[in-house]
């Protein structure tokens, strides 16, 4: 092992005295002002449409990951077709952006993939506008989540209780 | 469907580990969930000596707490000295017997992005290992709250919320067994995949494209792991993510890596990963086979500095071939204050579905990006971090952490 490196501190302030300023860096750096969480789109589609789920990102991007280079040619085309024809601009991180442009294709009855059931329609059922997909055919997420119902959160906080009483239980008996 | 016959289908071991590993883990748990690639400055080539898994991250051993005391840590004008503090301990006074190997990790972070300033909690885990002879168990249980839609956390989640609110998460849980005086490691269950440099970045292309970070990209199998004062490898038959449903959503195959040591402080490895499923959990196309094969570099040049290496080719069933890298360049100033510069390049192959789609960065052509960033171990259990991340395309952002470990 390399030791020339565990000689190489330079003389820093003793911990006591660095405190303050580590506090207040450490406070700077993870405290902040309260967050302006935006929705993300799939959500804002889901409730605006009543959609039997939120739909996954693909609806509208080439991978769940989403991203402005990633479009499907798809509902998005349409809807970014009326957004430019009418100027309006869809803003990334806010849903209601898309508002006019949604309205714009539902008044115009547009039809991507022509299978005469209109976009917006397709979306209320739960259906690809662009094909033939079934938008609520996504994965679940955690054990046996293909079967149980959606969430459980009271569950999870009575867990994550329990699991706090036993640490300090824990603790306690270790002192 | 019923709640009862819901109830039949949850497989027993999950709705056992839902509540056994928890509490085992708060009982006799949580250590940092870091790999430090790096340490090879100081002839550190292995993992295993410092981490329960034999290839890097995660629990800390007696030995990794030490030496992460005494290399890691701001010295704060205390001279050089063979023994660690006591403040290295679990919860900076425990001293725990070696059998017993217990962490945590609070990680704190701000992302200015767009002129927007987020607040979230990164990561709140809590890590265990527990070892009987040559056998050991070991995992990890935390809560995550993401979006929907959201690449990260989901994969790992426990309990099945769906939308954006408090999942628990389990990123590891696994049985082991040492062989040949702890040459040989065999381990079953939810496991990092065994690819590449194991860094701490979760969101560096190179992890996310591959999907071998250690943020939620584990996957359930069994793996053979070896270490030599020469060379070091892990090889994983994947079995798939069981706490993704339904299954035709689980990626099957082979994941993993060998390095060589080529000088002392240098090493040179291979990875390969290969996988199949019926459908791809991220762009939902069917039959998917994807594939990841490439090689690494790590070596320091002269004390301070240490260099990370490595380029991967992508393929894709469904696009066409792409590539994936990263260069990292970790500068020590002074103990326990590190800068860093990132090179990232992608192209993640243009979808073969689409065969009209124009290249953009990143998709049929080069996107390229940056990171610089700043490493701060002030304290044995405290570190903050801050990233500038640009990339072509996309908006700047810029990234802080603050990090308790127990």
């Amino acid at each position: 092992m390399n030791s020339e490196l565990t000689s190489r501190a330079l003389s820093f302030p003793r911990p006591r005295k660095a405190l303050p300023f580590v506090v207040a860096l450490a406070l700077g750096v993870s405290v902040a002002l309260p967050a302006r969480a935006s929705e993300p789109f799939p959500a804002y589609l889901a409730e605006k449409y009543e959609m039997p789920c939120v739909p996954a990102c693909t609806l509208c991007h080439l991978t769940n990951e989403g991203g402005a280079l990633s479009f499907r040619d798809g509902f998005v085309a349409d809807l970014l077709q009326v957004a430019n024809a009418s100027g309006n601009t869809i803003e990334a991180g806010n849903p209601e952006s898309m508002a006019p442009a949604l309205a714009l294709v539902e008044s115009m009855a547009m039809d991507k993939d022509m299978d005469k059931v209109t976009d917006i329609d397709e979306l209320k059922a739960g259906t690809d506008p662009g094909g033939s997909a079934l938008l609520c055919d996504v994965p679940k997420y955690g054990c046996g989540a293909s079967s149980v119902a959606p969430s459980y959160p009271t569950r999870f906080g009575a867990l994550a209780l329990a699991a706090s009483v036993m640490l300090m239980l824990g603790l306690r008996r270790r002192r | 469907m019923t709640n009862g016959s819901s109830r039949r289908s949850v497989p027993t071991f999950c709705r056992i580990f839902a509540w056994v590993i928890p509490l085992i883990l708060v009982l006799f748990a949580p250590s940092r969930a870091d790999a430090y690639t790096w340490m090879i400055r100081h002839s550190y080539t292995g993992c295993g000596i410092c981490h329960a898994d034999p290839s890097g991250g995660e629990v800390l051993t007696a030995y990794g707490r030490a030496q992460s005391d005494l290399l890691l840590s701001m010295k704060w004008g205390k001279g050089e000295s063979a023994e660690p503090s006591s403040a290295s301990n679990f919860l900076g006074f425990v001293d725990l017997p070696p059998e017993v190997m217990l962490g945590g990790s609070t990680r704190l972070a701000t992302t200015v992005k767009d002129g927007e300033l987020r607040a979230f909690p990164m990561q709140m885990d809590l890590y265990g290992q527990f070892r009987f002879g040559d056998f050991f168990m070991g995992g990890n249980a935390g809560a995550a709250r993401v979006a929907v839609g959201s690449p990260h956390a989901r994969a790992a989640q426990v309990t099945t919320g769906q939308g954006k609110e408090f999942n628990m998460i389990s990123r590891n849980h696994y049985l082991g067994l040492d062989l040949a005086e702890g040459s040989y490691t065999v381990r079953a269950g939810r496991l990092n995949l065994p690819f590449g440099i194991r860094i701490p970045e979760h969101t560096a292309r190179v992890r996310e494209v591959t999907r071998t970070d250690r943020e939620s990209d584990q996957q359930h199998g069994l793996a053979l792991a070896y270490n030599s004062e020469t060379a070091r490898g892990e090889i994983m038959a994947i079995a798939g993510n069981y706490q993704i449903n339904p299954d035709k959503y689980r990626e099957r195959g082979y994941s993993f890596f060998f390095e060589l040591m080529a000088l002392d402080r240098t090493a040179i490895g291979l990875s390969s990963l290969y996988t199949y499923a019926k459908t791809d959990r991220s762009s939902l196309e069917d039959n998917v086979a994807r594939g990841a094969h490439g090689g690494f570099l790590r070596t320091a040049i002269g004390d301070p500095f240490a260099l990370l290496l490595e380029m991967n080719l992508l393929t894709n069933s469904t696009t066409k071939l792409g590539y994936v890298g990263f260069m990292q360049g970790d500068y020590e100033i002074v103990q326990g204050l590190h800068a860093l510069a990132t090179l990232e390049l992608v192209n993640q192959g243009l979808p073969k579905s689409q065969p009209d789609l124009a290249p953009s960065p990143g998709l049929g052509e080069l996107q390229a990006g940056g990171w610089l960033s700043a490493a701060w171990f002030l304290f044995p259990h405290l570190d903050v971090r801050i990233d500038a991340i640009i990339r072509q395309e996309e908006p700047f952002m810029l990234l802080s952490q603050l990090h308790v470990y127990l």
